[in-house]
């Protein structure tokens, strides 16, 4: 399998971004003194804008609303088109060309895999084994340092954030690390800082296909339908995963910087759109206790989502992403 | 004489009316008193609020709209059912049609007739999908236009289409309702929208080349798409039906023009404020909607969801008076269907190749498998037969004495349909079994086939199936002559072809190209005088009818010309008659096509050697002796390349057991176990011989000869035979070799990894006791005390459940559990090796954890590529499957 993080952030070749920032924290320190609102400039913020040097040359987007929703009753058909099929036979399915010619493994596709996909893209919904839902939402938040704030929409007025201004209160504060070489990205980065007095937008969102996939992947094994439990299982993985990404398309669109998307699907699965998708465990943002933090400001359980002890969710064939609108952002490792 | 409507129709662009759901819904009605309780039941609307539905029609009718259609889209009688308001399924109907009649009246004058086009929709059960059948269908569909008729509907239109098999159910239903009426459809058009989801596909998967090609000889008015997109998406689609549909012709009796029609969304729907919406505007709408009128040739355009007065009002100024289009180019080429794609009867540089092995007459294994009902196994053999033998379709054949065959073909054509995307050949003497599997298929068959045996009565039924089902016919030379009612010479073969096309085109107005004349092989093998000359009179009966008849289709059930020879004799004598064939015209032939050779591949004296057979060349230079047929056989006498694989029976029992497993075949498993059984004790079987094949398999796997899903389909065969063989084993599960605790660690939900390691050690004969997911360190110490398990396996997929593994593995350790232990999962690799604690296992030095690879976790594309992931996966496969 592929691992989705690395290893516990203790590798002795890779310090810490706070021990990297440490000369800065005078800075932070002064700046801090500064703020009014809440407890800004715990994130370390720096004077003359981020260490990566990402600025903010665009317009910043408006979302279609505050908060968060849940949305079920989604067309499984319009998720079946975003399923990645490459990860799907490849990867899920394990049909791989190995030692057959090309010619041959096409002439698979087409007449032994296509063949199930088709099948199971009308008989899961049909099951209730497909059963997409979402939760999502829009948070006014600003970048402060390598945190990031999350502030409570209902404390939102025009001209509310920043020194001096009106307070915003604090929902949530993220604290994303930092690349120790190379371009020293963070995710904070993409977003306003708290400085320039005026809220930028988070997106984020957690979907799932429902508890209805686990159950009717479990009855295939119980019954020894081995191949087709392969076959079930696969698709509903990569039905969320496909689900994440057409409601990832739907967040641009209601941003309105839908834009930039590429026409077909399958380019989407390569970030040809504008911003990027960033879930926790992975390079970018590879601490899974953030998850909580999501799950407060969305509350999945509205949705049947749960988190394990490890924040994984539960059922398993969800995810959970933060979606980010700035032009330069996509994905890069720590 | 055409309706009224129609005329207008095929005169001017006409405009339909937009959404009638979405404006309901902008309507503030009280659930109790106006929905009846029924929430979400618009149709009954018409009833409690015929006030507001008439002015949801007229608010159409003011901007200029030609026809409004009726609020009745969800009042069939399988919908109302759930509402519990069958019986009401008439009277709704008929009042939907009465309250766009009033509107409708208050609007029209001389020079601007407003029409009233009766809505169906799909309701919410498809046949395909297994919801409900034909006949509840069309029961339901007849009620709904007869109540739509009698409220005084000008046109019926099913709309939002999302099943093959719900348009031919629901065009039929119209028409018997219309019968019942003493109408007709030219008096009251019918006309059919389909709807392509975002996929490019109706919601079964059928493409709008399969729906175009299936649809093509039925009555329909126009044809068109509704619902799921804005007119954006739509574009392609758009342009295909107005290419192929648009054209004239194809339909016997000089067809009128065939119109387009296209309502689309107001865009893709959004969610606001917990509400769909649909956000086109009418501008842009109206600006895709020119582009049909101007270069796709619409004819018929409207809205459907989130459509406005204002969009229509908008698309009516903007489009203006303008005449109907005209046809826009040739008919497409003539084809049949599977329920995803269309197959034409012309293929460039074959013949079109039929199937011929699902047939229970001609293969003693489909007659097995039929007899075992073994679907997977039928399924799997038509499947076979697409893939190694280049069908283009598949003959179906469940004519066997003693069982139901109509159930039988049902069945079949059920399970096939969906899973093979070829075209099929329903192939039956009885009427009911023909009916029975067309009911099932969606896509476009043949019917093999009508003759004249029977008289003309049972030709007319197997015609009006074809018809009704919209399907091409098979048609045999085959008459009432009680002397011989095989036609055996070229002259009777195209005398009873050409009384067949009379009356299938004439009678029951059946299209040429859908005609498919057989000829009728008979074997030239024999030796009696009156089979000399069989491929011979084929051969010229061919041609004749192909010159006579060139827009129909002629084929042969190829290999009856050799029947009784060796099989290498068989492959010669039925590939050169195929050559001969095609040069006299034939498009197409029942054969077992891998089994056919190229004229290079066949040595020139058995090429000639056929030819003296098959053109009756007795006497051949003056040798008043020479027989080409036993000259022919003489060929063939020492030959054995017939069979150049070994079938099943001549495998040895010890190899077939293995088969059984390599192939993951389960198809006469029991019989090869019953064998077994009587040369060997049932534990022997599974240790020696079964066992051996699952190690093939780990081998095939292990050295990526295999994929995965095949050696899941070989432990599935192994799971049967051990079921099997239990019950006449003394002890159960004596013959383990050892036993595993296998469980996802605590806070992790994940799996798939665990249940693969799962199958391949229980199929491989080891004991499992699989505990599941998010099991605590103490669950699984009590099971492998419990159980007095030889090893414990941890799977968890994330860097997190890596950090419980050590947690788990030091508590291990306190506890004094000796067991070795394997670890896998995604987070269990190499760097996790390297931390503490590692283990010593007493007796077996140090057992490193190996990752046995499983599907990817999902998580954002492109961060999958992690470098290393992967690269231990070989040994590590070999290690957990070749045991």
């Amino acid at each position: 399998m592929l691992e989705p993080a690395r290893g516990g952030g203790g590798d002795a070749d890779q310090p810490r971004p706070a021990q990297l920032e440490a000369g800065q924290l005078e800075a932070a320190q002064l700046e801090a003194a500064q703020l009014e609102a809440g407890r800004l400039g715990q994130g370390r913020p720096t004077p003359n804008g981020p260490p990566s040097g990402i600025t903010h040359d665009h317009t910043i987007p408006t979302p279609p609303f505050w908060g968060s929703r849940a949305v079920t009753g989604i067309d499984p058909a319009l998720v079946e088109q975003f399923i990645n099929k490459v990860a799907l036979y490849r990867g899920q399915w394990q049909f791989k060309q190995g030692a057959m010619s090309e010619e041959d493994f096409l002439a698979q596709v087409h007449d032994t895999v296509e063949p199930i996909f088709r099948r199971l893209s009308a008989d899961l919904p049909a099951r209730g084994a497909v059963a997409p839902a979402v939760v999502y939402g829009y948070f006014p938040c600003n970048s402060d340092g390598d945190d990031l704030i999350v502030w409570d929409p209902a404390s939102l007025r025009p001209g509310a954030v920043g020194p001096g201004g009106a307070r915003l209160r604090q929902l949530e504060r993220f604290t994303f690390p930092r690349q120790a070489t190379r371009q020293r990205l963070c995710i904070s980065d993409y977003f306003l800082p708290a400085s320039c007095g005026r809220p930028d937008v988070l997106a984020m969102h957690c979907v799932t296909v429902g508890r209805g996939a686990t159950e009717a992947a479990q009855e295939l094994f119980r019954r020894g339908d081995f191949a087709e439990y392969l076959y079930v299982h696969g698709y509903c993985v990569e039905a969320a995963e496909a689900l994440a990404e057409l409601w990832h398309k739907r967040v641009r669109q209601e941003l309105g910087i839908a834009s930039d998307d590429a026409p077909r699907v399958r380019d989407l699965f390569t970030q040809k759109y504008r911003g990027s998708r960033y879930s926790f465990g992975y390079p970018a943002c590879p601490d899974m206790s953030d998850q909580g933090t999501l799950f407060r400001l969305l509350d999945p359980s509205r949705i049947g989502c749960q988190l394990t002890e490890n924040w994984q969710i539960d059922p398993e064939q969800s995810t959970s992403a933060i979606i980010v609108h700035h032009p330069k952002a996509k994905y890069f490792a720590i | 004489m055409d309706s009224k409507f129609a005329q207008h129709a095929r005169r001017r662009v006409m405009f339909l009316d937009g959404a009638m759901g979405t404006s309901i819904f902008g309507h503030n009605l009280s659930v109790e008193h106006d929905y009846c309780g029924c929430e979400n039941c618009t149709d009954v609307l018409v009833r409690t609020r015929p006030d507001v539905i008439q002015s949801i029609h007229e608010s159409f009718l003011a901007v200029g709209a030609d026809a409004v259609e009726t609020d009745s889209f969800g009042a069939s009688r399988l919908v109302l059912a759930e509402f519990g308001l069958a019986d009401q399924t008439y009277d709704l109907n008929k009042r939907a049609a009465e309250v766009a009649r009033a509107a409708c009246d208050r609007f029209s004058t001389s020079d601007k007739p407003r029409f009233v086009i009766g809505s169906m929709g799909p309701g919410t059960k498809l046949i395909t999908l297994g919801n409900t059948d034909w006949q509840a269908m069309h029961e339901s569909y007849r009620e709904q236009a007869r109540g739509l008729i009698d409220g005084g509907a000008d046109a019926l239109l099913l709309e939002t289409c999302q099943d093959l098999l719900q348009v031919k159910c629901g065009i039929n239903a119209i028409l018997a309702a219309l019968a019942e009426r003493g109408r007709t459809h030219e008096q009251v058009p019918i006309m059919v929208s389909l709807t392509i989801e975002t996929t490019g596909t109706m919601l079964v998967g059928t493409s709008i080349e399969a729906a175009v090609a299936a649809l093509w000889g039925y009555p329909i008015f126009s044809l068109g798409l509704n619902c799921a997109t804005g007119p954006t998406e739509m574009a392609e689609h758009v342009a295909y039906l107005g290419k192929h549909w648009g054209a004239t012709g194809g339909r016997a009796g000089g067809a009128a023009q065939r119109l387009v029609s296209v309502l689309p969304n107001a865009g893709l729907p959004i969610l606001h404020e917990g509400r769909t919406e649909y956000p086109l505007r009418p501008e842009p709408f109206v600006e895709a909607m020119l582009r049909f009128v101007d270069r796709h040739g619409v004819g018929l355009v409207g809205g459907c969801c989130g459509t406005t007065p204002e969009h229509i009002g908008l698309l009516i100024s903007a489009v203006g008076q303008r005449p109907a289009p005209a046809a826009s180019g040739p008919a497409p080429r003539a084809a049949v269907a599977s329920l995803y794609s269309p197959q034409e009867y012309r293929q460039d540089s074959s013949a079109l190749i039929i199937g011929e092995r699902c047939n229970a007459s001609g293969s003693k294994k489909f007659r097995q498998l039929l007899e075992a009902e073994d679907w997977d196994g039928i399924v799997s053999l038509a499947r076979e037969q697409v893939r190694h033998d280049s069908a283009h379709v598949i003959d179906i054949n469940v004519d066997y004495a003693g069982r139901d065959n109509a159930r039988d073909m049902a069945e079949v054509v059920r399970r096939v349909v969906r899973q093979v995307d070829v075209p099929l050949m329903l192939d039956s003497t009885q009427t009911a079994t023909l009916e029975a599997g067309l009911r099932q298929a969606g896509g476009k068959c043949v019917i093999n086939s009508a003759n004249f045996e029977d008289g003309p009565e049972k030709f007319d039924a197997a015609c009006d199936l074809a018809r009704r089902y919209g399907a091409g016919l098979v048609i045999g030379s085959i008459d009432e002559d009680r002397e011989a009612s095989m036609a055996r010479t070229a002259q009777r073969k195209l005398a009873i072809a050409l009384r067949g096309f009379e009356r299938a085109t004439r009678a029951h107005g059946l299209a040429p190209a859908d005609l498919m004349f057989d000829p009728l092989v008979l074997p030239v093998s024999t030796g009696l005088e009156s089979d000399r000359r069989s491929a011979l009179e084929t051969i010229e009966g061919v041609r004749a009818i192909a010159q006579q008849l060139p827009e129909c289709q002629t084929t042969v059930g190829l290999s009856n010309v050799s029947f009784g020879l060796r099989p290498a004799a068989r492959v010669v004598l039925n590939s050169v008659f195929l050559h001969e064939l095609r040069a006299a015209g034939l498009t197409s032939a029942i054969m077992h096509f891998s089994k056919i050779l190229p004229r290079t591949k066949i040595d020139d004296a058995h090429w000639d050697a056929a030819l003296d057979l098959i053109y009756d060349r007795r006497g051949k230079g003056g040798d008043a002796a020479f027989d080409p047929l036993t000259r022919f056989v003489g060929l063939f006498k020492d030959s054995q390349s017939a069979a150049p694989v070994r079938t099943a029976a001549e495998l040895s029992l010890e190899e077939r057991l293995q088969r059984h497993i390599i192939d993951g075949e389960k198809e006469g498993l029991e019989a090869t176990l019953a064998d077994a059984m009587r040369r060997y004790p049932p534990l022997a079987i599974i240790n020696d011989h079964l066992l051996a094949g699952m190690k093939v398999v780990g081998e095939l796997f292990g050295s990526g000869q295999m994929q995965l899903p095949f050696v899941l389909q070989s432990a599935e065969v192994m799971k049967l035979a051990v079921a099997h063989l239990q019950p006449h084993m003394e002890r159960l599960g004596g013959s383990a070799k050892g036993t595993i605790v296998l469980a996802t660690v605590k806070g992790d939900v994940h799996d798939i990894g665990k249940n693969l390691v799962d199958i391949i050690l229980s199929n491989n004969g080891y004991r499992v006791v699989n505990l599941g997911i998010k099991q605590p360190i103490g669950d699984i110490v009590r099971a492998w005390r419990e159980h007095g398990a030889d090893a414990i396996g941890m799977s968890g997929l994330l860097v997190k459940s890596v950090t419980v593994m050590e947690e788990n593995l030091r508590e291990l350790n306190a506890q004094g559990v000796s067991a070795p232990v394997l670890l896998g999962g995604g987070g269990a690799d190499a760097g996790v090796l390297r931390g503490p604690p590692a283990r010593p296992v007493p007796g077996a030095g140090l057992l490193r954890p190996r990752r046995l690879r499983g599907p990817a976790h999902h998580g954002p594309p492109g961060e999958r590529a992690r470098p290393g992931a992967g690269r231990r996966d070989r040994p590590a496969r070999r290690q957990a499957l070749g045991r």
